[in-house]
């Protein structure tokens, strides 16, 4: 009986079946990179597109919500933070260029503050290669600090969802409060150029949108190629029981850290793609609200699949534009019911209800083939 | 023998929770590879003893000191682990969503860094399958360990401390569950492992302590009461009181 489930099921780890999970997961990919990079350009008019451009954003930070909610178990009700200042680091470069094209020395909003020179944490960001690391680094290196101060004190469950939310709260009251160097409530906007690029012009937003394309994929890939490593599998052991992993030899605060760390700076790119292609970041964007559907997006596409995540932002994004077309004045209502339903019919996402028939189905096939070992497995099921 | 070349020298050890004092100023130590047995009724301090060295639980008062060296008062959980002291937990606390294969996976990657782990080369194919072999859970290899049997899950969990090769075994009631042939084959694991391992066994049942014990410690409210081999235990006038419930009224409420 040893063979026959061993080569039945075959070893997890084999060169053979890596490939057959790399196939796996290569699949979805070469979907989203047809569907996305070349079928949507050819059907969709410039504006449709840039909303899709902008749904793919919000896929992103999904993704990085599914790693550290599905897969290790914690629950960030304040990845705007993340999205924030991913956001806004390039838009202070794009403010400062903007700026220098008229001939100024500092950004528009801060002459009608008056402020007269350039705040010394602007500075770096006249540069474009450091504004763009800074896209990365800043909410990966403070998330980085962030998750270890708190994982390490060992809070968690609804305890860490608030701390969070409080972040998201303190940085948009932050940015608000402090007009004169963050330009409020209009957050930054009105930028001209990137890359020497006319940012109005359509060959730019196109350019745009593939770069959007591909950050997506890359970060779907990376996010794959993550939870399918022994890290990944320590990831879910978190999730399963924290305590035990600490008890089997694992800095858990310091794994976690790294997870949450990922975790926004896949969200600190989709700010940037987000700001250059909408053309605006503000508050509104990064605080409590936007947070939460971040998370909603995960629940509704399926936590755990990390192609949920993608199909859920994109669903809901469609849903909400066509709502509020039809529905000018009443499509919230149908917005938030459509979240309810979507979590009250299907707890798993639409992913992992379609991943549970499938696995009722392959229970049942293997049961006539291996009547002894996999009877325990489907009954107890 | 010497307490300076013992594995684990408990002195003194102390724990109250709310004032209820359950570890009584508790010494022991157990030698490097030996196989020793606490018994003791419900309340004794067999767990408490186990969580306090394993980290689970912090002293009061006393000192625990580590293969000879290593002070392990201020350590914390997974540190103590990678010095060498590995637990079984009372009722089995294995990944429920992972396979057998993947949770000694987990296991056997204690030792190696983060990013060799996300890297993905890091498993001991082989080394984990051995582990898997030794418990008999070959054939479960690819099975979630949330359906499997009690029995099995405790095996499982053994596995796990089995891949990492601690120098010490703490095993709470490692055979709870488990049939009388899966009794058998376990007692007869761990008298494999005695020798090249220390191991801490708690046990409630008699038959298995009488069958595989060695030395055997009889823990009660919270401080060792005697300690020799079974036989000797089994005459003992104090252990047969306080197994026979005289000693219940002093016990206090929670016991």
């Amino acid at each position: 009986m040893e063979q026959t489930i061993g080569t039945q099921r075959g070893l997890a780890p084999t060169p053979a079946s890596r490939l057959i999970g790399l196939a796996q997961g290569l699949l979805p990919v070469v979907v989203l990179a047809v569907v996305l990079g070349v079928i949507a350009p050819m059907v969709l008019s410039d504006f449709r597109l840039s909303l899709l451009g902008k749904f793919m954003c919000f896929a992103m930070i999904a993704i990085g919500l599914d790693l550290i909610w599905g897969y290790t178990g914690m629950l960030s009700l304040g990845h705007g933070v993340w999205f924030g200042l991913g956001g806004y680091a390039l838009a202070m470069h794009m403010k400062i260029v903007a700026a220098q094209e008229l001939g100024d020395p500092i950004p528009d909003f801060m002459t009608w503050s008056g402020i007269h020179a350039l705040p010394f944490f602007w500075k770096p960001f006249v540069s474009l290669p450091v504004s763009l690391a800074a896209v990365v680094l800043v909410p990966g290196i403070l998330a980085f600090c962030f998750g270890l101060l708190v994982f390490r004190s060992r809070v968690k469950g609804a305890y860490f969802s608030i701390i969070t939310q409080a972040l998201a709260l303190s940085l948009s009251i932050m940015i608000v409060g402090k007009q004169e160097w963050t330009g409020g409530t209009n957050g930054l906007t009105s930028y001209t150029s990137l890359f020497g690029m006319n940012l109005m012009s359509p060959a730019t937003q196109h350019t745009l949108y593939y770069a959007t394309v591909i950050a997506l994929l890359v970060i779907y890939l990376a996010a794959k190629w993550i939870v399918s490593s022994p890290f990944g599998r320590v990831m879910i052991a978190i999730r399963d029981d924290e305590d035990r992993v600490r008890f089997t030899g694992y800095n858990v605060g310091v794994v976690k850290a790294i997870v949450f760390a990922i975790s926004a700076m896949f969200a600190g790119v989709a700010g940037a793609l987000f700001a250059t292609q909408v053309g605006i970041i503000s508050p509104a964007d990064i605080a409590i609200v936007p947070s939460i559907e971040f998370v909603l997006l995960v629940a509704v596409g399926g936590r755990g699949t990390l192609l949920g995540p993608i199909i859920g932002a994109l669903l809901v994004g469609g849903a909400r534009s066509a709502l509020s077309e039809n529905f000018p004045a009443s499509w919230q209502f149908f917005y938030g019911a459509l979240f309810v339903g979507a979590v009250l019919l299907f707890p798993a996402g639409l992913v992992g209800v379609v991943q549970q028939q499938w696995k009722r189905w392959r229970g049942k096939s293997s049961k006539i083939a291996t009547p002894a070992s996999m009877a325990v497995s489907t009954e107890e099921v | 023998m010497q307490a300076h070349d013992a594995i684990l020298d408990v002195q003194e050890l102390t724990v109250s929770f709310d004032g209820f004092t359950v570890l009584n100023k508790l010494s022991l130590y157990v030698m490097p590879g030996e196989l020793r047995f606490l018994i003791g009724p419900n309340g004794a301090g067999k767990t408490t003893l186990m969580d306090v060295v394993s980290g689970k639980v912090r002293a009061d008062a006393g000192s625990i000191t580590f293969d000879g060296s290593h002070a392990l008062n201020r350590a914390a959980e997974d540190e103590r682990v990678r010095m060498g002291i590995g637990r079984k937990f009372q009722t089995p606390s294995v990944f429920s969503s992972l396979t057998c294969f993947e949770n000694v996976e987990v296991a056997a990657g204690y030792r190696k860094g983060l990013a060799r782990l996300m890297l993905g080369r890091a498993t001991d194919v082989e080394r984990v399958m051995w582990a898997l072999e030794r418990v008999g859970l070959t054939a479960r290899a690819h099975m979630v360990s949330s359906d499997l049997s009690h029995g099995e899950r405790q095996w499982l969990e053994i596995a796990m401390l089995l891949v990492q090769d601690p120098k010490l075994l703490l095993l709470d009631e490692p055979v709870a569950g488990m049939t009388r042939e899966e009794r058998e084959r376990t007692g007869e694991l761990f008298q494999a492992l005695e020798g090249s391992h220390s191991l801490i066994v708690t046990e409630h049942d008699m038959d298995f302590v009488r069958q595989f014990s060695r030395v055997v410690t009889v823990l009660h409210m919270g401080s060792v009461l005697c300690e020799g081999r079974i036989e000797e235990i089994q005459r003992d006038e104090r252990v047969q009181a306080v197994y026979l419930g005289h000693a219940r009224e002093t016990a206090g409420p929670g016991a």
